[in-house]
């Protein structure tokens, strides 16, 4: 599902979070770098159809999000990780899982029930299945969360910094499943983490200031470095590079 | 030691002498062929370096911009057929118990069984009732409106808002299912009181003497919550409660307090219309929480 922004802002109040943003997904797996503050996540917003665009134009799959139904239908078929998910910490992760099916529109038990088993088990968290969420660790609850925005394959994964606080195993876990599925869907997911881009990406945007100051492949990220093509002296070389508007202004 | 490979020679050039091991830094600090060799290698690379004009961030505006005109069809949105929207429906508010706070169902049915045995066994039953099952029926329905608005568990959060049913629904399905519950316990522990023998009351006024208040303390409990915040909604709710017991009780306020009070928070046509209307306001709040920006 190809995601087209071209000239979107957002402002949250006075406080201006996206200029004139312009890039193009494509599919497969395309990443958001870029410093704290940088209108990473309220860009994710967006797509999911959570906010509206108040500038420019934001389409989705075909769907202009300028217009009240394009978002509420967009949000029927994005599977979307918020950057602090809160999830019911009373339930278990099996009984959060069955509720998220049922609330995706799955009235059958046993197919919901398929679904919470095949998420749990791509994410392997089936030990879990019975632990209260209250009980888990911060990186597992980060794979139920993952697990809940990928319920019933979605055409399109947004996925805000989906490897935080996850230990090396499970990072790699969670790194081959999203390249598997970028194979079939689009996702979009925003990282601190240049190695998530390095081994997941096909395209990468690196904004600051709420501005797009580069869209391409790793690769070319990489090859804006004065000398070689290391991802992180790129990534460096094009943050540092560029003066971007004050943040936070109106 | 020997002298530095080629690698070594090279990456020292480049300005990464500091990443070569220990033994090779010492080394070169000691070996005037390798120093002139990487000396030498550092003159290349700057030469290099002029000559090559530095990559340009790719201007993806341009790149695109010839694209973004030709939008494909847009990709079907799932919708939901009617018979399948109303068993959706009829699980989502069922689902709800499990999902409101078990301490809930403790308290109220706990109180309310306790009111239908006080009934049962004290001789007196109508005194009973009258006495007791309005202000009881109205603090337990209205503290089903605060579980309602258990924050830990709001179906508005962030990760709720990307599915097909969405959170306001939800919002409403808890609210309905809870009320509903409380509010059917209530009405057959009022009908149990005016059964008994002796009890002196019809059903309806037993019932009466609880539903109006009940449902406006509900609605200004939801609407505070959801306006400002839980605790909002808390305080308004026993205001409300309060009100209603004030205007059952003269000996408390007064006539003419109690009388204006009465006006309100008692089972009349004012009542059941600031009811409904708190409660509507209640839903669009919601509804439009549920849009609102987060961070």
């Amino acid at each position: 599902m190809r995601v087209t922004a071209t000239d979107v802002g957002y402002r949250y109040g006075r406080t201006r979070a996206l200029t004139g943003v312009t890039l193009d997904t494509g599919g497969g797996v395309f990443g958001l770098l870029g410093p704290n503050g940088a209108g990473k996540s309220t860009l994710l917003r967006l797509l999911a159809g959570t906010l509206r665009p108040r500038s420019g134009r934001l389409v989705v799959g075909g769907h202009d999000l300028a217009r009240a139904s394009a978002r509420r239908g967009i949000r029927r078929l994005v599977g979307y990780l918020p950057e602090r998910p809160e999830l019911y910490p009373h339930l278990t992760v099996r009984e959060f899982l069955d509720y998220t099916a049922l609330l995706n529109g799955v009235v059958d038990a046993r197919q919901r029930s398929e679904l919470a088993g095949n998420a749990m088990e791509r994410l392997a968290l089936t030990l879990e299945a019975r632990t209260g969420i209250a009980a888990l660790s911060t990186g597992t609850r980060q794979r139920v969360a993952i697990a809940h925005a990928l319920l019933g394959e979605p055409p399109l994964l947004v996925l805000d910094e989906p490897t935080a606080g996850m230990d090396p195993m499970h990072r790699h876990r969670v790194r081959t499943l999203l390249a598997e599925i970028g194979r079939t869907a689009t996702v979009v997911l925003s990282t601190h983490d240049l190695d998530d881009v390095r081994l997941l990406c096909d395209r990468v945007a690196v904004l600051r200031g709420g501005t797009a100051i580069f869209v391409g492949s790793p690769g070319g990220l990489a090859t804006t470095a004065p000398h070689g093509a290391d991802l992180e002296d790129g990534y460096t070389a094009v943050v540092s590079a560029t003066t971007p508007p004050a943040p936070g202004q109106p | 030691m020997d002298h530095l490979d080629e690698e070594a020679l090279t990456r020292a050039g480049a300005r990464e002498r500091d990443a070569l091991p220990a033994a090779q830094r010492a080394h070169l600090d000691s070996c005037a062929p390798c120093r002139s060799r990487v000396e030498g290698n550092a003159r290349l690379a700057a030469a290099l370096r002029r000559a090559e004009p530095r990559p340009a961030v790719p201007s993806f505006d341009a790149l695109v911009a010839p694209r973004l005109g030709a939008a494909p069809d847009p990709v079907p949105v799932p919708t939901v057929r009617f018979g399948r929207a109303l068993r959706l429906t009829l699980a989502v508010t069922l689902r709800q118990a499990r999902l409101v706070p078990r301490l809930l169902w403790l308290v109220t049915l706990g109180g309310f069984a306790a009111l239908a045995v006080a009934v049962l066994l004290v001789p007196q039953s109508g005194e009973v009732a009258s006495a007791y099952l309005g202000p009881v029926s109205v603090a337990l329905v209205t503290l089903g409106a605060v579980a309602v608005c258990d924050p830990r568990r709001d179906p508005r959060q962030e990760s709720m808002r990307a599915m097909l049913v969405p959170p306001v629904a939800v919002w409403l399905a808890r609210l309905t299912f809870v009320l509903g519950a409380l509010v059917l316990t209530a009405t057959a522990v009022s009908v149990l009181a005016a059964a008994l023998p002796g009890s002196g009351h019809a059903a309806g006024s037993l019932i009466g003497s609880w539903l109006g208040p009940a449902l406006l303390g509900v609605g200004l409990t939801t609407f505070g919550a959801v306006w400002r915040s839980p605790a909002v909604g808390l305080a308004f709710g026993a205001v409300s409660w309060t009100m209603s017991l004030v205007a059952t009780r003269d000996d408390l306020v007064g006539t003419t307090v109690g009388s204006v009070v009465a006006a309100v928070w008692t089972h009349n046509g004012v009542a059941l219309t600031l009811a409904a209307l708190t409660l509507a306001a209640a839903a669009r709040l919601a509804a439009r929480s549920a849009e609102r920006p987060i961070g």
